[in-house]
């Protein structure tokens, strides 16, 4: 019988960290994934906060592919015509040790894959995983065709389509044999090649530094809750958008979202002459803490994406970091030879579960039509009302502010419920 | 102001992305047409990236080849009709970038 100590199944953050770990702990590790080579079949449209990295890998930043740092932050409110945009220029995250850069997860993940495999991990690609092994309720190894494999621990890091917890009956409601369009939402991307003039030039960057915008669609039809996105890579630009399922229920297509982004008139002088190279979509868990599966279990973890480790707010999706901290929490639990409960005991004490249980609350904003359908229409007019010069005379802002609010259709009673639904964020 | 509607072919778009294909027999994702046929609402439709569902002459037919792997239809179809799984190891959408 083949058998190691930990079968790692899936090599993107999470499962990688996990695995360089447990190498490092002197651990037999056995990392597993379907892409290949590693990488190829995965995607984010991010910025990658690599602070707990440095913890397996120090300096890693120096060795890493990774693309630019980010200096400049944008957040905006589109609608139809017009936009609002917050820009924070904070040149000081250049020079600080934890800043957050833009990674393309087909270079980055290949790369801390090889990591783990010159720490000292077998790390295995192109083999996809048909099941796991589970013999009187313990599972004890994987299966692909006829070939199987064992180990004292598995650590399932599958990402965000989590079908061997479906498969097996290891989600909160065992019956569960599918996700519902409420807990999940698709990002769809593509990148763009702009030379590294224009876009330095275009976007106020150095050589290394990079931006990442971040905007609440207000100009889609029909209701549809997205947000778009996007950021600078060293050659070229990610941009994309992360819709909510449960809100496409009419005649407005996924692939026609994207296309709402980065023709509203802001956008698309952004991106002017930046040819399209690849596209892609992916899901992203929202099921928010309630509704994690069982984070732990006879014989298993599980870490990253596939645990719904996923934090969102309407305007920010992050979810690298917590899969490197909960990859590095599994790992420490199995060297530390302790029971495996005491994986979701790290996670209490460290900031991934403590982050949701204190946003817990924030789902109820990102699902407010309010937000997409009203907010930024109604900002934007607001703003405009109060810039504009007609030749009459002056109101006073807040005035003028509120009635702008309410013939974008937002009652004074719902600005109050937001914004104190807001105060989560 | 009006939303002016948006109306893409995506399959030109898709064709910048590198895929290597599984033979037919072995497509990772399967249909129960009869029961798309009676299904209330098709949001396969909506929710696929790259327009893998489509209705022909009032039957649904789904193409697997552009498959971005996302796993939304299984997710937007609660009829039971999408069978979905990822293809075989090295099979299926093959990012360069990601």
């Amino acid at each position: 019988m083949d058998k190691t100590d930990v079968i790692i199944i899936g090599a993107g953050p999470a499962g990688a960290s996990a695995a360089i770990k447990l190498a490092q702990g002197g651990k037999k590790v056995v990392l597993i994934d379907r892409g290949m080579p590693i990488g190829s079949k995965n995607l984010s449209g991010g910025v990658l906060w690599g602070n707990d990295l440095h913890e397996i890998i120090p300096n890693w930043q120096l060795e890493a592919p990774v693309e630019r740092t980010i200096v400049n932050k944008k957040i905006g409110f589109l609608s139809v015509e017009d936009a609002t945009v917050l820009d924070l220029h904070f040149d000081s995250w250049d020079k600080e040790n934890y800043s957050g850069v833009s990674v393309l997860r087909a270079k980055f993940d290949e790369w801390l894959a090889n990591e783990a495999q010159k720490a000292g991990a077998a790390v295995l690609s192109g083999i996809m995983i048909d099941s796991l092994i589970i013999k009187d309720g313990k599972v004890v190894g994987v299966k692909q065709n006829d070939e199987e494999l064992f180990a004292d621990t598995v650590i399932i890091a599958e990402g965000s389509n989590a079908r061997l917890l479906l498969d097996h009956g290891l989600m909160k409601d065992p019956s569960k044999h599918r996700f519902e369009r409420k807990e999940m939402l698709i990002g769809v991307k593509e990148v763009l090649t702009l030379t590294r003039d224009v876009m330095e030039e275009r976007f106020l960057l150095d050589e290394n530094t990079g931006l990442a915008g971040e905007f609440i669609l207000g100009n889609v039809p029909d209701g549809v809750k997205a947000g778009g996105f996007f950021y600078t890579n060293k050659d070229t630009l990610s941009i994309g958008v992360v819709i909510h399922l449960d809100s496409l229920n009419s005649e407005v297509r996924s692939y026609e979202v994207i296309e709402y982004f980065k023709q509203h008139p802001l956008i698309a002088k952004y991106i002017k002459n930046a040819v399209s190279v690849e596209y892609g979509a992916k899901t992203v868990p929202e099921m928010g803490y309630d509704n994690f599966p069982p984070l732990y279990g006879d014989g298993y973890m599980v870490i990253g994406d596939a645990a719904g480790f996923v934090f969102s707010n309407g305007l920010v999706i992050q979810g690298m970091n917590y899969a490197i901290k909960s990859g590095i929490l599994a790992a420490d639990t199995i060297i530390e030879g302790g029971d495996l409960k005491n994986y979701e005991k790290k996670l209490n004490n460290s900031y991934v579960l403590k982050d949701f249980k204190k946003f817990k609350k924030v789902k109820k904003l990102t699902k407010n039509k309010r937000l997409f359908e009203l907010y930024p229409t109604g900002i934007n007019n607001a703003l405009k009302d109060i810039l504009t010069e007609r030749g009459e005379p002056k109101q006073s802002l807040i005035k003028k502010a509120l009635k702008a609010m309410k013939q974008s259709g937002i009652g004074l009673f719902s600005l109050i419920k937001d914004g104190l639904s807001a105060r989560h964020i | 102001m009006e939303i002016q509607r948006i109306k893409i072919d995506v399959k030109n778009k898709a064709g910048t992305t590198t895929w290597n294909t599984d033979s037919h027999d072995r497509a990772h994702i399967t249909i129960k047409p009869d029961i798309c046929e009676v299904c209330p609402h098709q949001l396969c439709i909506a929710g696929c990236p790259t327009e893998c569902f489509k209705i022909y002459d009032d039957v649904m037919k789904f193409q697997f080849e552009d498959c971005t792997e996302c796993g939304t239809c299984a997710i937007m179809c609660d009829q039971d009709s999408v069978a979905w799984y990822y293809p075989r190891g090295t099979y299926g959408i093959q990012y360069n970038q990601g």
